[in-house]
């Protein structure tokens, strides 16, 4: 049972009761006037003439909503009052009319009729669409639309009371003051504070301006199009329903007939409104919702084509009682919400124009043909044609929902994945080598590094060597010796005799790189006459050919220990060029000093040839913030190597968790494919959640990197499943304890408990959504998780739409029990499928809770169980807590 | 300077952005990153920068010029290169007005992708977070500030018991660490290594690296510089600043009676902000309000503070 108001939100439930009321009373008053219009013009007039009514109606819609816009100006609430109370006034002297011209009074009450709800509707729900989000819409609407159909079944029953003792001409008085009462009723949406238009804002769009704005929108184009096929198939129905009637029903019963076949329509429609459309609304997507009364309308057509003549009344019977029980109710409440993801703007004119464009054209349209069928005594083709349009309504149902879709997820945030960098542009090479001129050393440097990565170092001239900065003249050596750039030998000789000592050194090292070798004599006689950074140089080239003495390895060890920064960092430098196994020791007080840019580039020197067995420094590496990101490449180089060092570090329990997890992320730097079978093979043995975390993390990384990647969707669904299930166990858990009383809840550890719990819940939730991105092609989960959590309503809103329309039953209903905005206790019964929930007692909770994997759960669980020792207190929460059946719910 | 060249593409701006000095600890990745999201920006004299686009709120990275900034009464001057609106944004405060002096190029950044590159790329938060305490150190000056100060509200006084993970727990509940997972706080309960120091000794010298600092559970300290000295007791949180900034010590710390404490390694705390995004942008919501608080504070004193470029 749909119980629509009491799910609204108190803030939202006064405004929704309103425009309840002013929905309900505005259809009562319809609902008694059709009944009238009905029985007055088929008792007078052929239904032939009905087709030149739909245009009239259509042309005078769109005139009398360009007129209302422009004269009833105001805010939205505003306008909709004095639009019901002009309506009132008009369908009151309408009723004065009939009395002085019958015929034309009939044709002008038809023409009316249609006309004054098509305008107040599009007012009415235009102002409420800019009121709430997808989300709130689905339980508003829900209510609202409920309104539409308690009026139109009360309108209905007055009608039907009235038409038993007195004529159809009476009930438009009636209908007139009951249009004066919506007016009422809509005062209280005055209240409502909504955005004001920005500056500049045009509110007032003409049907031109529309007419532009939806072609040149796909979105709007699409909706556009459905509403008008949608119109027209109705309107064929209307036709054949009305000419059926009139050929049969005698005139003096048509009024009783009418108000009886509306009033049973009206009836239905509640019953359908109340049982169905929330849930339907709720439970299924919105194509589903969307499609059950084309799909219907496409059964009657081909129902039309298949069966004999003599069906023909029952079938057109048929498919008035389906049009009227949900044209109003399931159908317009799931069109309106196609409406909701659009801007203000937006909406405003797209509404405008499907209401008045799409509608009524297509009702004009529609006449135009069947005024045509008549003519030419073509009449037998109606099935037909009925048959056509349903069927392309159904298709355009269909094809509307990925742009929709696209919609909702284009209000969510843009991804901050990188892109490859664009091709070099002759602008920006300019930009880099002008820079080398600057005097900015930051500057220079850049744009050398940048020359370098761009293949383009030949650019920078030798002559930079003379630069008086040593940074520069440092980074140039560098660059020189990288590039093999043979040529400035000359200029780094000059380097290597005038310069500061470390610098010297830098040349020295380019030389060596340059293949430009001293002799082991000219090496020794440099370690006793030059300053250190140049002595150290030398000793590591010595040691590095072995012609080291022990002493001289030892005054290298201590020159890299004690030696200034500028000497560690000319030796870091010297481990990229000499062999290395022999400089091992070397690394290893690199690896330790305080410098953080020295840290770095021993780890940079360090590839797989000088150094064969590096994993020990790599480890340590991995240790240190400054440098985990570079280890981690470094690892990710080493591929079998490097895939079996991390296999076997995330293996190892007696590693500390945090280096496992750096190993993890580091698995995700492998060639895509090896690093997800390996992160996968570990997430299906790993039992740590902390560590199971960080490879889905790291398998996410993978996929974003390369999305074709292959992954164990099976096994991944299987891991979601259970995650999701481990969120609701905390859940359980959670609440069990929070709805103890007394002592308990006084202790330090209590609180902490709750609040653990609430973050492994959490934590989890977060885990489904990233294992549901790696096995959901169609939705970037991580994305809409983010959403989802956002402060931003309309940004938590569309994700949680998106949410909606990307899983499936029961993962869906699953899956919003957690996220959704509702008492923790009422979560539970949305998890059933996953972790049906058990009462038990506080004692029992934490006996399982002293038995989790985690161990911050079970220290805490142990504290508390110490702080609540006592008799008496034991044995209250020994007794299970007082929890009524869980409902299933999903 | 490089933006006389008019910005035409993500690398000229990765170039830029990478010969800033306040760019040097982001990694170059991230960097590109930056890039890729900004939109150059191009102020003549006196044209105010839009801090608030129809998308949503943004901020700008000046890259080069001047901008003078406006916070209530409060003037100030950001030279040459420098954030407009960072702290206003991560303090979840109105951004400041912001009218350019002369010609000025900035990078306009979405405070949306700031926030998602931020929980993602490390090295922006760690950044962010250092020059918000090298910054908060410049406002009120070496010495420890005593009374509710930015070094205090880390984590607030408190007294316990014994040494178990709730006692260290509570010893950090009221801090930043409570807008974060309990797991962090546990992470970081557990990392915290207990100290005692006797009467007499001296914890750093005026100088020293920062690596490290301690929650004062009971006893008294001395800091003196050549400015002068002050005295922090139980529940203060000494030498946070100097660590989370990457400074040098300003001053010297010596006991004065047998001090019990915790003390925290910045590694143990890096490691602790680097898993849990959300304490990282806790605290640097936190600093950035200390720092505006701050910068309030001096309002009187001085009505237009310049920064260097």
């Amino acid at each position: 049972m749909n119980l629509p108001l009491a799910h609204i939100p108190s803030r939202e439930r006064r405004f929704a009761l309103s425009a309840f009321l002013t929905l309900a009373c505005l259809v009562a008053s319809h609902a008694i006037l059709e009944t009238a219009r009905d029985a007055l013009f088929l008792a007078s007039i052929p239904a032939t003439r009905l087709p030149w009514l739909y245009i009239a109606i259509a042309a005078t819609s769109v005139a009398a909503t360009q007129l209302g816009t422009r004269l009833l100006g105001g805010s939205g609430a505003r306008r909709l009052t004095l639009m019901l109370a002009t309506a009132a006034v008009i369908t009151l002297t309408l009723s004065g009319a009939l009395q002085h011209a019958p015929i034309a009074g009939v044709y002008l009450l038809y023409v009316w009729t249609g006309v004054q709800t098509t305008v107040i509707l599009l007012q009415l729900w235009t102002f409420l669409g800019g009121l709430f989000t997808v989300v709130q819409a689905k339980t508003v609407y829900g209510f609202v639309g409920t309104g539409s159909v308690v009026g139109a079944i009360a309108g209905s029953a007055v009608a039907r009371a009235m038409t038993t003792y007195l004529p159809a001409e009476a009930l438009i008085g009636v209908a007139g003051a009951v249009m004066g009462i919506a007016g009422l009723s809509s005062l209280l949406l005055w209240q409502v504070k909504t955005a004001r238009p920005k500056p500049g804002t045009n509110v007032h769009d003409s049907l031109m301006d529309c007419a532009r704005f939806v072609l040149e929108q796909c979105y709007a184009r699409r909706l556009a199009m459905m509403v008008l096929l949608g119109t027209m198939t109705i309107t064929v129905v209307d036709y054949l329903f009305k000419s059926t009637v009139a050929a049969r029903i005698p005139a003096e019963d048509l009024g009783s007939f009418f108000a009886t076949v509306y009033l049973s329509l009206n009836i239905g429609s509640l019953v359908v409104q109340v049982l169905l459309v929330g849930w339907i609304v709720k439970r299924f997507n919105l194509s589903g919702a969307l499609a059950v009364l084309p799909g219907l309308a496409w059964v009657g057509g081909f129902a039309m084509l298949v069966l004999p003549g003599a069906a023909l009344l029952t079938v057109a019977l048929g498919m008035k009682a389906v049009d009227g029980v949900l044209r109003h109710t399931l159908h317009r409440t799931a069109t309106e919400l196609l409406f909701v993801p659009l801007t203000e703007t937006a909406r405003r004119r797209v509404k405008l124009f499907t209401d008045l464009g799409s509608q009524k054209g297509g009702q004009a349209l529609t006449s135009v043909l069947l005024l045509g069928l008549a003519a030419l005594e073509l009449d037998a083709l109606l099935p037909y044609l009925l048959a056509g349009l349903s069927t392309l309504w159904v298709m355009s149902m269909l094809s509307i929902r990925l742009p929709y879709l696209g919609l909702v997820r284009s209000q969510l945030r843009k991804s901050t994945q990188l892109m490859p960098l664009p091709e070099l542009d002759m602008h920006s090479l300019e930009s880099m080598v002008a820079a080398l001129d600057s005097d900015v050393r930051q500057e220079v440097l850049v744009a050398m590094e940048m020359l370098e990565q761009e293949n383009k170092a030949n650019l920078v001239p030798t002559l930079i060597l003379h630069h008086p900065d040593d940074a520069i003249v440092l980074h140039a050596l560098q660059m020189f010796a990288r590039t093999r750039r043979t040529q400035a030998l000359p200029m780094v000789q000059r380097v290597a005799q005038k310069r500061a000592d470390h610098v010297r050194a830098a040349a020295i090292r380019c030389k060596h790189e340059l293949d430009e070798i001293c002799s082991p004599d000219t090496m020794r006689t440099d370690c006793t006459t030059c300053a250190p950074a140049v002595r150290a140089n030398r000793l590591a080239s010595l040691v590095a050919q072995g012609h080291a003495t022990d002493e001289e390895r030892q005054t290298l060890l201590t020159l890299a220990k004690d030696g200034e920064q500028s000497v560690q960092e000319s030796l870091a430098q010297d481990l990229r060029v000499y062999n290395g196994a022999p400089l091992t020791p070397l690394v290893a007080v690199l690896l330790d000093s305080p410098f953080i840019p020295i840290r770095r580039h021993t780890l940079e020197t360090m590839d797989a040839k000088r150094f064969p067995d590096r994993r020990p420094m790599l480890v340590a590496a991995l240790r240190d913030e400054r440098t985990r990101k570079l280890a981690q490449t470094l690892i990710a180089q080493l591929d079998e190597i490097g895939e079996s060092m991390v296999r076997e570090g995330l293996d190892d329990a007696t590693q500390a968790v945090d280096l496992r997890r750096h190993l993890a992320q580091a698995a995700a730097l492998f060639e895509p494919q090896r690093a997800a079978d390996l992160l996968q093979d570990q997430l299906a043995r790993e039992e740590d959640g902390y560590l199971r975390y960080w490879i889905i993390r790291s398998l996410n990384r993978v996929k974003d990197r390369n999305p074709k990647v292959k992954l164990r969707r099976t096994q991944l669904e299987a891991q979601a499943k259970r995650t999701l299930g481990r969120a609701y166990r905390y859940l359980g858990r959670r609440v069990i304890l929070d709805s103890v009383k007394g002592a308990a809840r006084e202790t330090r550890g209590f609180p902490f408990i709750l609040r653990l719990l609430r973050d492994k819940e959490r934590q989890s939730v977060g885990r489904v959504f990233l294992l549901l991105n790696l096995t959901q092609d169609r939705e970037d989960f991580s994305n809409l998780w983010r959403s989802i959590r956002s402060e931003e309503r309309n940004t938590s809103a569309a994700g949680l739409e998106l949410l909606d329309n990307a899983l499936s039953e029961p993962l869906r209903s699953a899956l919003r029990g957690l996220v959704e905005d509702i008492p923790d206790a009422d979560r539970l019964a949305y998890g059933h499928s996953y972790c049906p929930f058990r009462s038990r007692s506080y004692m029992a909770v934490l006996d399982e809770l002293e038995a989790s994997q985690s161990a911050s759960i079970r220290e805490l669980t142990q504290y508390h169980r110490r702080e609540i020792v006592g008799v008496e207190l034991e044995e209250t929460l020994k007794a299970p807590q007082p929890f009524g059946e869980v409902a299933r719910v999903g | 300077m490089l933006v006389e060249t008019p910005l035409s593409g993500v690398r000229d701006i990765v170039l830029l952005l990478r010969s800033l000095p306040h760019m040097e600890q982001i990694d170059p990745e991230d960097i590109t990153l930056l890039a890729e999201h900004g939109v150059p920006r191009t102020f003549a004299a006196g044209a105010q920068l839009e801090m608030c686009q129809p998308s949503g709120r943004v901020v700008h990275l000046l890259m080069g010029g001047r901008i003078e900034i406006t916070r209530g009464t409060h003037r100030e001057i950001v030279n040459g290169t420098g954030g407009v609106g960072f702290a206003e944004l991560f303090a979840d405060v109105c951004p400041p007005k912001a009218v350019a002096l002369v010609q000025s190029t900035t990078l306009e950044l979405p405070a949306d992708f700031l926030f998602r590159a931020m929980e993602d790329n490390f090295s922006f938060v760690r950044s962010a977070i250092g020059a918000n305490a090298r910054f908060l150190l410049n406002l009120v000056g070496g010495l420890p500030q005593l009374g509710p100060t930015p070094e205090a509200s880390l984590a607030p006084p408190a007294k316990i018991g014994g040494d178990s993970l709730v006692d260290r727990m509570s010893l950090l509940a009221g801090s930043v660490l409570d807008q974060a997972s309990l797991d962090a706080t546990i992470a970081l309960a557990r990392s915290m290594q207990k100290v005692s120091i006797e009467r007499g000794e001296t914890l750093f010298t005026q100088g020293d690296a920062s690596r490290w600092w301690i929650n004062i559970v009971s006893g008294r300290i001395r800091c003196e510089n050549e400015a002068g000295s002050v005295e922090v007791a139980d529940g203060y949180v000494l030498g946070v600043l100097d660590t989370i900034g990457e400074l040098r010590r300003s001053y010297t710390a010596r006991a004065l009676v047998d001090v019990d404490a915790y003390r925290v390694d910045i590694e143990d705390w890096l490691s602790v902000i680097q898993t849990h995004p959300d304490l990282a942008l806790g605290l640097l919501r936190m600093t950035s309000r200390n720092l505006l608080d701050a910068t309030a504070a001096l309002e009187a004193a001085s009505p237009i503070d310049e920064v260097a470029e």
